[in-house]
């Protein structure tokens, strides 16, 4: 059939299209950061991992990196539980209010993050605690928390609730239940839940912007600080380094927890 | 192995109440099957059995011993969801030993007993598979498999065959009657399938509206249903409104008459004549005694048999079962043609109200 073989073209097509388009700045970031050159440079007049050697010349970017990927790991860590014990109760407990609730621990997706980094920082002023590394936490948590609660509701949705049910009859209590049969159901939406959340915060500039001072500072805010007063293409090495790591961690999830298939149904 | 007594339960779910008083006693080693249309209450009795739901009146038993507030974790039953519900992350082996480990019982015992139940249903060898990679039918096994191999007091089927393709179903069935005499448990079947029924209990139990409306052995249940519902639901029937006349006989549709069966209450009155397709006769030409006059409407050919379906003069519609060898000329649709029901089939039901 001729016209299948047209609508099928323009399908490829305009998946590939899509695919150059998402995957094109990252190709450019990558080339630009062996460039030998002191500004940005397309395509790259030579070979030269210098300005990988450069990464190090950021301020604080090892103190930086550090409170990143801590904050990032508990906002993450944190996130995960609370929110797989929130989509726990929203998919399988006959709650009132359930549309309400869910849009509650949904909302900072929808609010200006500007917004919600002032909101913070006064909350935290008024308790006494700004400007401290857990009010940081604290902050990451609100912003991400809804990232775990839409993978853990959608690993229990897709999940077949007479399995507990089975496990009960076969004399499993309900600690048993929930350890051997539901939470193992929960764990893809975790984990993809976690790492969404981990990487949403590791990446947050604009409420971290309000959270930190002087010596608390994050690794997004230490890269936009030397960006704004440098231009050769450090920050671009530091990128694909930064890209090359992610992709590893998703590539693992993805094999063990097959969280891909969370979002995307066979 | 036990006896279960159910005695007048009733269950409220969501303000209906949706059972209405059921009371059933499955004797040691019996199996019952629970037979109704869907929303019949069937399901949600299996669920009160096994604990899901609560009792608001009425006890269950399970070897003498009241149920009623244990929760399912307590009952040690064996039951066998529709869907298998079989574990996704753990292997065959693991899904079967689960009530064991849930139990506490040492390795080396729950090794042997898994290995023992999964040869009883046939799966030597499959224990390490993920239940993904196996056939529907070796999902059932495999959950018939985990369900016994706790040696539950009581077993629960929950629309055994109905997820399997026909042919699949009638292997199962043996294997399942099979299965169930090498164990030899009490066991409760719940079913919307007449022939999932007949075929697998000691005795099936109709239900109507969250009520059981009869309960007996296949045989008697299917040649001597008591009410016209119960006949209409199993298999196929003939019905017609008619009347005892005087002399002990029972009114055809247009006209003719049968002598009423042996025992039947010879007393004129109306009421409602009813036979099989199968014990209909179709003959080419008026017989001595009693037939109905009728108008082929339809042969339907299924195999071994062929359906006839005719309309008397009055407008009643009938069926005949005719052999496949025995589909005669002459029985094409408008043909004319004489029913004759065999008179030792016959079934009166008294009319409502009388």
């Amino acid at each position: 059939m001729p016209e299948g073989i047209a609508f099928r073209r323009i399908v490829a097509v305009s998946a590939w299209l899509g695919i150059a388009f998402l995957l094109f700045p990252v190709a450019f970031t990558f080339a630009a950061s062996l460039g030998p050159s002191q500004f940005i440079e397309f395509p790259p007049a030579g070979l030269s991992l210098r300005w990988y050697e450069n990464i190090a010349r950021i301020n604080r970017v090892v103190d930086a990196t550090l409170v990143s990927l801590g904050v990032a790991l508990l906002a993450g860590a944190f996130a995960a539980v609370l929110g797989a014990a929130a989509a726990l109760a929203l998919v399988r407990l006959p709650l009132p209010g359930k549309a309400a609730v869910t849009s509650l621990l949904l909302s900072p997706i929808a609010l200006p993050i500007v917004a919600i980094g002032i909101a913070l920082i006064q909350f935290f002023i008024l308790l006494g605690v700004a400007f401290t590394w857990w009010s940081l936490v604290i902050g990451h948590l609100v912003l991400v928390l809804a990232y775990p609660v839409r993978t853990v509701a959608a690993s229990l949705t897709l999940s077949n609730p007479s399995l507990e049910e089975a496990a009960a009859s076969l004399g499993a209590t309900p600690w048993q239940v929930f350890r051997t049969v539901t939470l193992p159901q929960m764990a893809p939406g975790m984990v993809s839940g976690f790492l969404f959340a981990f990487l949403i915060s590791f990446d947050n500039y604009p409420i971290s912007i309000f959270l930190v001072r002087g010596d608390l500072t994050t690794l997004p805010i230490e890269l936009f600080n030397y960006i704004s007063q440098n231009l050769d293409p450090t920050p671009a090495a530091f990128s694909s380094v930064y890209v090359a790591v992610v992709a590893v961690l998703i590539w693992l999830a993805e094999r063990r927890f097959r969280i891909v298939s969370l979002s995307i149904p066979r | 192995m036990a006896r279960l007594e159910i005695e007048g339960i009733e269950v409220t779910l969501g303000g209906n109440r949706v059972l209405h008083g059921i009371s059933l006693d499955v004797a040691d080693g019996e199996c019952v099957a629970l037979l109704g249309p869907s929303g019949c209450g069937k399901t949600t009795t299996l669920r009160a059995i096994a604990g899901f739901v609560p009792v608001s009146v009425g006890d269950i038993r399970i070897a003498g011993r009241s149920v009623r507030g244990l929760p399912p974790h307590r009952r040690n039953l064996g039951l066998v969801f529709q869907d298998y519900a079989l574990f996704p992350h753990m292997s065959v082996a693991e899904n079967v030993g689960y009530g064991l480990r849930m139990r506490g019982a040492p390795r080396a015992e729950i090794a042997s007993r898994v290995e023992h139940a999964l040869a009883l249903v046939h799966l030597d060898g499959f224990g390490d598979r993920p239940p993904a990679r196996l056939s529907g039918g070796q999902r059932q096994r495999v959950a018939l498999a985990r369900a016994l191999v706790i040696r539950p007091d009581i077993l629960l089927l929950d629309e055994p065959l109905g997820a399997l393709d026909r042919k699949l179903r009638d292997a199962m069935q043996v294997e399942l009657k099979r299965i169930r005499r090498e164990v030899g448990i009490t066991t409760i079947i719940v079913t919307h399938d007449q022939e999932e029924a007949l075929s697998l209990a000691d005795r099936v139990a109709v239900m109507f509206n969250g009520r059981i409306v009869e309960a007996d052995r296949p045989e008697a249940l299917y040649a001597r249903p008591r009410s016209r519902e119960v006949m209409d639901f199993l298999g196929d029937a003939n019905q017609w409104p008619s009347e005892i006349l005087p002399g002990a006989a029972l009114r055809l549709p247009g006209g003719g008459t049968l002598p009423i069966p042996a025992g039947a209450d010879p007393t004129p009155r109306v009421c409602r004549g009813a036979i099989r397709p199968e014990h209909v006769a179709v003959l080419g030409e008026p017989p001595e005694g009693g037939a109905i006059p009728a108008e082929v409407q339809e042969v339907v050919y299924k195999g071994a048999h062929a359906e006839l379906y005719a309309r008397a003069a009055d407008g009643t519609a009938l069926s005949a079962r005719l052999p496949a060898g025995a589909i005669v000329a002459g029985t094409s649709p408008g043909s004319r043609v004489w029913l004759r029901p065999d008179p030792a089939e016959v079934l009166l039901f008294e009319e409502a109200g009388r």
